[in-house]
């Protein structure tokens, strides 16, 4: 039975009809994750684009089928754990999930998320990265890339978009020791399917995922694109596609043969006026990055 | 003032937001040419795509109309319907 | 049998905590609270104690973890002080407006800056509108017996609030006193266990905690959160009633006057300093002023009735602050005081402020603010202009 037959008869957890644009891969990596993980599970979402669509509800309705929260923007781990800490206490197997845009991951909820990993919490925490606060109008969040325009880091005569680089989030969680890190696309479903599923089943510790998202809206570029610009990023090696299980690294989806770097940036507006150094500088970073991980790779298996 | 039977902000009843109303055109899988790999299926984000009798089917109460299924389907088999 | 015990201030509330068997505790160390810490991690490592602790790494997630354990079904606790509790306002304010039953006590702390760690109100007294019941204490026995009470007020079902037990850092804190240690079961036949139905997060009755809400509902629930809190001021006495019942020891319920039957001039207190107010009020009855004495113990909800009965046909009154409450240039204390009997016929009023970070307010400065109010009585003038109670011996 193929993937596609096997998900098509999970429930959806999520209500039909959340207010995210059109062809928003976060909605699609929302559905599936919860569909993953089902119907015994707590959710929370903080504020984000996940929470502005009504997934947590509106007035006294309900967005999902199964218990949904709406954490503050920094608290989401401490909360999960809280939640965690008393079904393990009363015997209860419960699944208890993150479902967080970068925002409230990589930026304000970090602390949170340091500790809850630091102190083993059984969580999930999925994270979906769309690089910036997307909600609100496309802000620079600390998983922006170097050069992209964003409404904090606009182009003018003295800069041009960010001027830093990525904070490279999952390698931060996997240096936490957590049993199970992993890195997805929506490009490449199977492959995160299969990964939400191995998070589900940690129960010695934090389980991360860190889900490449794209953003019609915010990135520039039209609805039907949305795993094109994913497949984009995983092709130039720009998103790599890894996991960390049990102190153990390896590389998902090889890219044997990457495409240049500008056939993913030039396909959206929002790297639309970079400097050739500013590509320069992203190619070195992509492909220092894909270095590294390929030696942490090589290193840990024994 | 708005009353409800709660003391604090809870929601219990579904919220359904009518989305289908968004989209221009509707799409539409041709099942003579699909190839049935159900890669719609995965990467509808409204989860309009359902599996029925073998056949992948676009379900258009709450589909947005966002033409990732048309861009992606390797068979070329799904098309916007216009006209009518 | 009662059993009596030598203990500071942290290890009251420890002990007081640890009889009420909260399902979920997660604290960070602040001092001067950071004993009352170590207590509870002592006592689940020796397996006196069967609550879950949570290790967290900021007061932020402190409260945000006992969030999740409330939301979830738990009875918890926290405890806190100054910085701790300005970092966990977020979630703080979250607590009460989600109606979250959670204990937390204040071990009260200056606010920097400058640079302190001594003792204070201005830290919960700063956050007085954010929605928790606050109640004030004296003494260590008190603070045993008010975070036992503290459980039952929060999870009665016409409250279904947080609370806060609020006592002066040091003072009380690291202060020794003989308490008496009820009994565990007859602190367990007192306090029922805690079953949410109005607010949890539990796959088996699945719900949407906190959705976007608009305005029109948002009023809706603090018309609620509000009758809760004149709710709670009958709960409270209702509490004190039936522990002084049960356990012998009665704190009186909102406020707790002393020598007021037929007082002429007052003093209103709150917390350690009632102490040396009383032996003031004492002094002076000697000298044959008629003075008497209100200790507020519930600040929110605010005890306005008790206030206006009591301060109705006095001569002069006059609240002493160990806070402040700049723009007023006033404190905290004397501004609710003042609304509270703003309706009554021109009771002279005096503000005093004293104490801060850690300064002592001795029976001398307490029976120099008794003077000022007799004089203010004696003028039937309405004094508006802070009285600074300075201790200036060998400083």
């Amino acid at each position: 039975m193929s993937v596609a037959e096997n998900i098509a008869k999970l429930d959806d957890m999520v209500g039909p009809g959340v207010t995210a644009c059109l062809g928003c891969n976060a909605e699609l990596s929302m559905r599936m994750a919860l569909k993953v993980f089902g119907s015994n599970t707590i959710v929370g979402i903080p504020p984000g684009c996940m929470g502005g669509v009504q997934s947590v509800g509106w007035a006294d309705k309900t967005g999902m089928k199964i218990p949904v929260f709406f954490p503050l923007l920094d608290n989401t781990a401490s909360m999960l754990a809280g939640i965690k800490k008393y079904y393990e206490r009363v015997g209860r197997d419960v699944n208890v999930v993150a479902f967080a845009g970068d925002g409230a991951t990589v930026d304000a909820g970090f602390q949170a998320l340091s500790g809850a990993a630091e102190r083993g919490d059984n969580i999930i925490y999925v994270c979906y990265d769309n690089e910036g606060y997307m909600n609100t109008g496309f802000q620079r969040s600390s998983s922006t890339a170097l050069g992209s325009w964003t409404s904090t880091t606009p182009v003018g005569s003295s800069t041009k978009g960010k001027v830093s680089h990525k904070k490279d989030m999952p390698m931060i969680m996997a240096m936490h020791d957590i049993p199970y890190m992993a890195t997805a696309s929506p490009a490449y479903m199977p492959d995160m399917i299969k990964k939400l599923e191995k998070a589900k089943n940690v129960k010695n510790g934090l389980a991360y995922v860190h889900i490449y998202n794209t953003c019609a809206t915010g990135w520039g570029y039209e609805s039907e694109r949305s795993i094109e610009i994913c497949r984009k990023g995983v092709q130039s090696r720009f998103t790599p596609i890894y996991e960390f299980e049990n102190g153990k690294f390896s590389l998902n989806i090889n890219i044997k043969k990457p495409i240049p770097i500008e056939d993913f940036l030039f396909s959206m507006k929002k790297y639309k006026h970079i400097s050739e150094d500013q590509v320069k500088d992203l190619q070195r970073y992509t492909d220092e990055k894909w270095e590294n991980l390929l030696m942490l790779c090589n290193a840990t298996d024994k | 003032m708005k009353k409800t039977d709660f003391i604090c902000a809870i929601g219990k009843e579904l919220n359904i937001i009518n989305t289908g109303d968004w989209k221009v055109y509707p799409p539409v899988i041709d099942q003579e040419k699909c190839k049935k790999c159900g890669l719609c299926l995965l990467y509808c984000p409204t989860n309009s795509v359902k599996h029925e009798d073998g056949k992948y089917i676009i379900h258009l109460e709450f589909c947005k109309g966002c033409g990732v299924c048309i861009h992606e389907c390797p068979a070329n088999s799904i098309e916007f319907k216009k006209g009518e | 049998m009662k059993q009596r015990k030598v203990v500071d201030g942290n290890h009251a509330a420890a002990l007081g905590a640890l009889l009420s068997k909260p399902d979920v505790v997660a604290a960070y160390p602040i001092t001067p609270q950071t004993p009352l810490v170590q207590h509870f991690s002592q006592y689940v490592a020796n397996g006196v104690m069967d609550s879950t602790i949570v290790e967290p790494e900021s007061e932020h997630s402190a409260m945000s973890i006992l969030t999740g354990s409330s939301l979830a079904g738990g009875r918890t606790f926290t405890a806190t002080s100054s910085q701790g509790l300005a970092l966990m306002y977020e979630p703080y304010f979250r607590v009460s407006t989600m109606r979250l039953p959670i204990v937390m006590d204040i071990v009260n702390r200056e606010m920097i800056s400058p640079q302190s760690v001594w003792g204070g109100p201005q830290d919960s007294l700063t956050l007085r509108d954010a929605g928790w019941i606050q109640i004030y204490v004296e003494d260590n026995q008190e603070i045993l017996d008010m975070t036992i009470q503290a459980f039952k007020i929060a999870e009665h079902k016409d409250v279904l609030l947080p609370v806060n037990i609020c006592y002066d850092g040091f003072y009380l804190s690291h202060m020794t006193e003989g308490v008496y240690v009820p009994e565990q079961d007859e602190v367990t036949e007192f306090l029922p266990p805690y079953r949410p139905t109005h607010v949890k997060l539990d796959p088996e009755e699945p719900m949407a905690v906190d959705p976007l809400t608009p305005g029109n509902y948002l009023q809706y629930y603090r018309e609620l959160h509000m009758q809760a809190m004149d709710e709670a001021k009958r709960v409270i006495k209702e509490v004190n009633d039936e522990f002084a019942k049960k356990f012998g020891r009665d704190y009186f319920g909102l406020v707790e006057p002393y020598r007021m039957d037929d007082a002429e001039f007052v003093l209103v207190t709150l917390g350690s300093l009632t102490g040396s107010a009383r032996v003031a009020v004492d002094l002076a009855r000697e000298k044959g002023v008629k003075a008497g004495l209100i200790k507020i113990r519930s600040l929110r909800p605010f005890p306005l009735e008790e206030i206006k009965e009591l301060l109705k046909d006095r001569k002069a009154v006059g609240v002493v602050d160990r806070n402040v409450s700049f723009g007023w240039h006033t404190g905290i204390v004397y501004q609710e005081i003042k609304s509270a009997i703003s309706d009554l016929d021109t009771v002279p009023t005096v503000p005093f402020v004293g104490g801060l970070g850690g300064e002592d307010l001795t029976t001398e400065l307490m029976s120099d603010a008794i003077d000022h109010v007799v004089k203010a009585g004696k003028n039937s003038q309405i004094e508006n202009k802070t009285i600074w109670l300075i201790n200036d011996k060998g400083r």
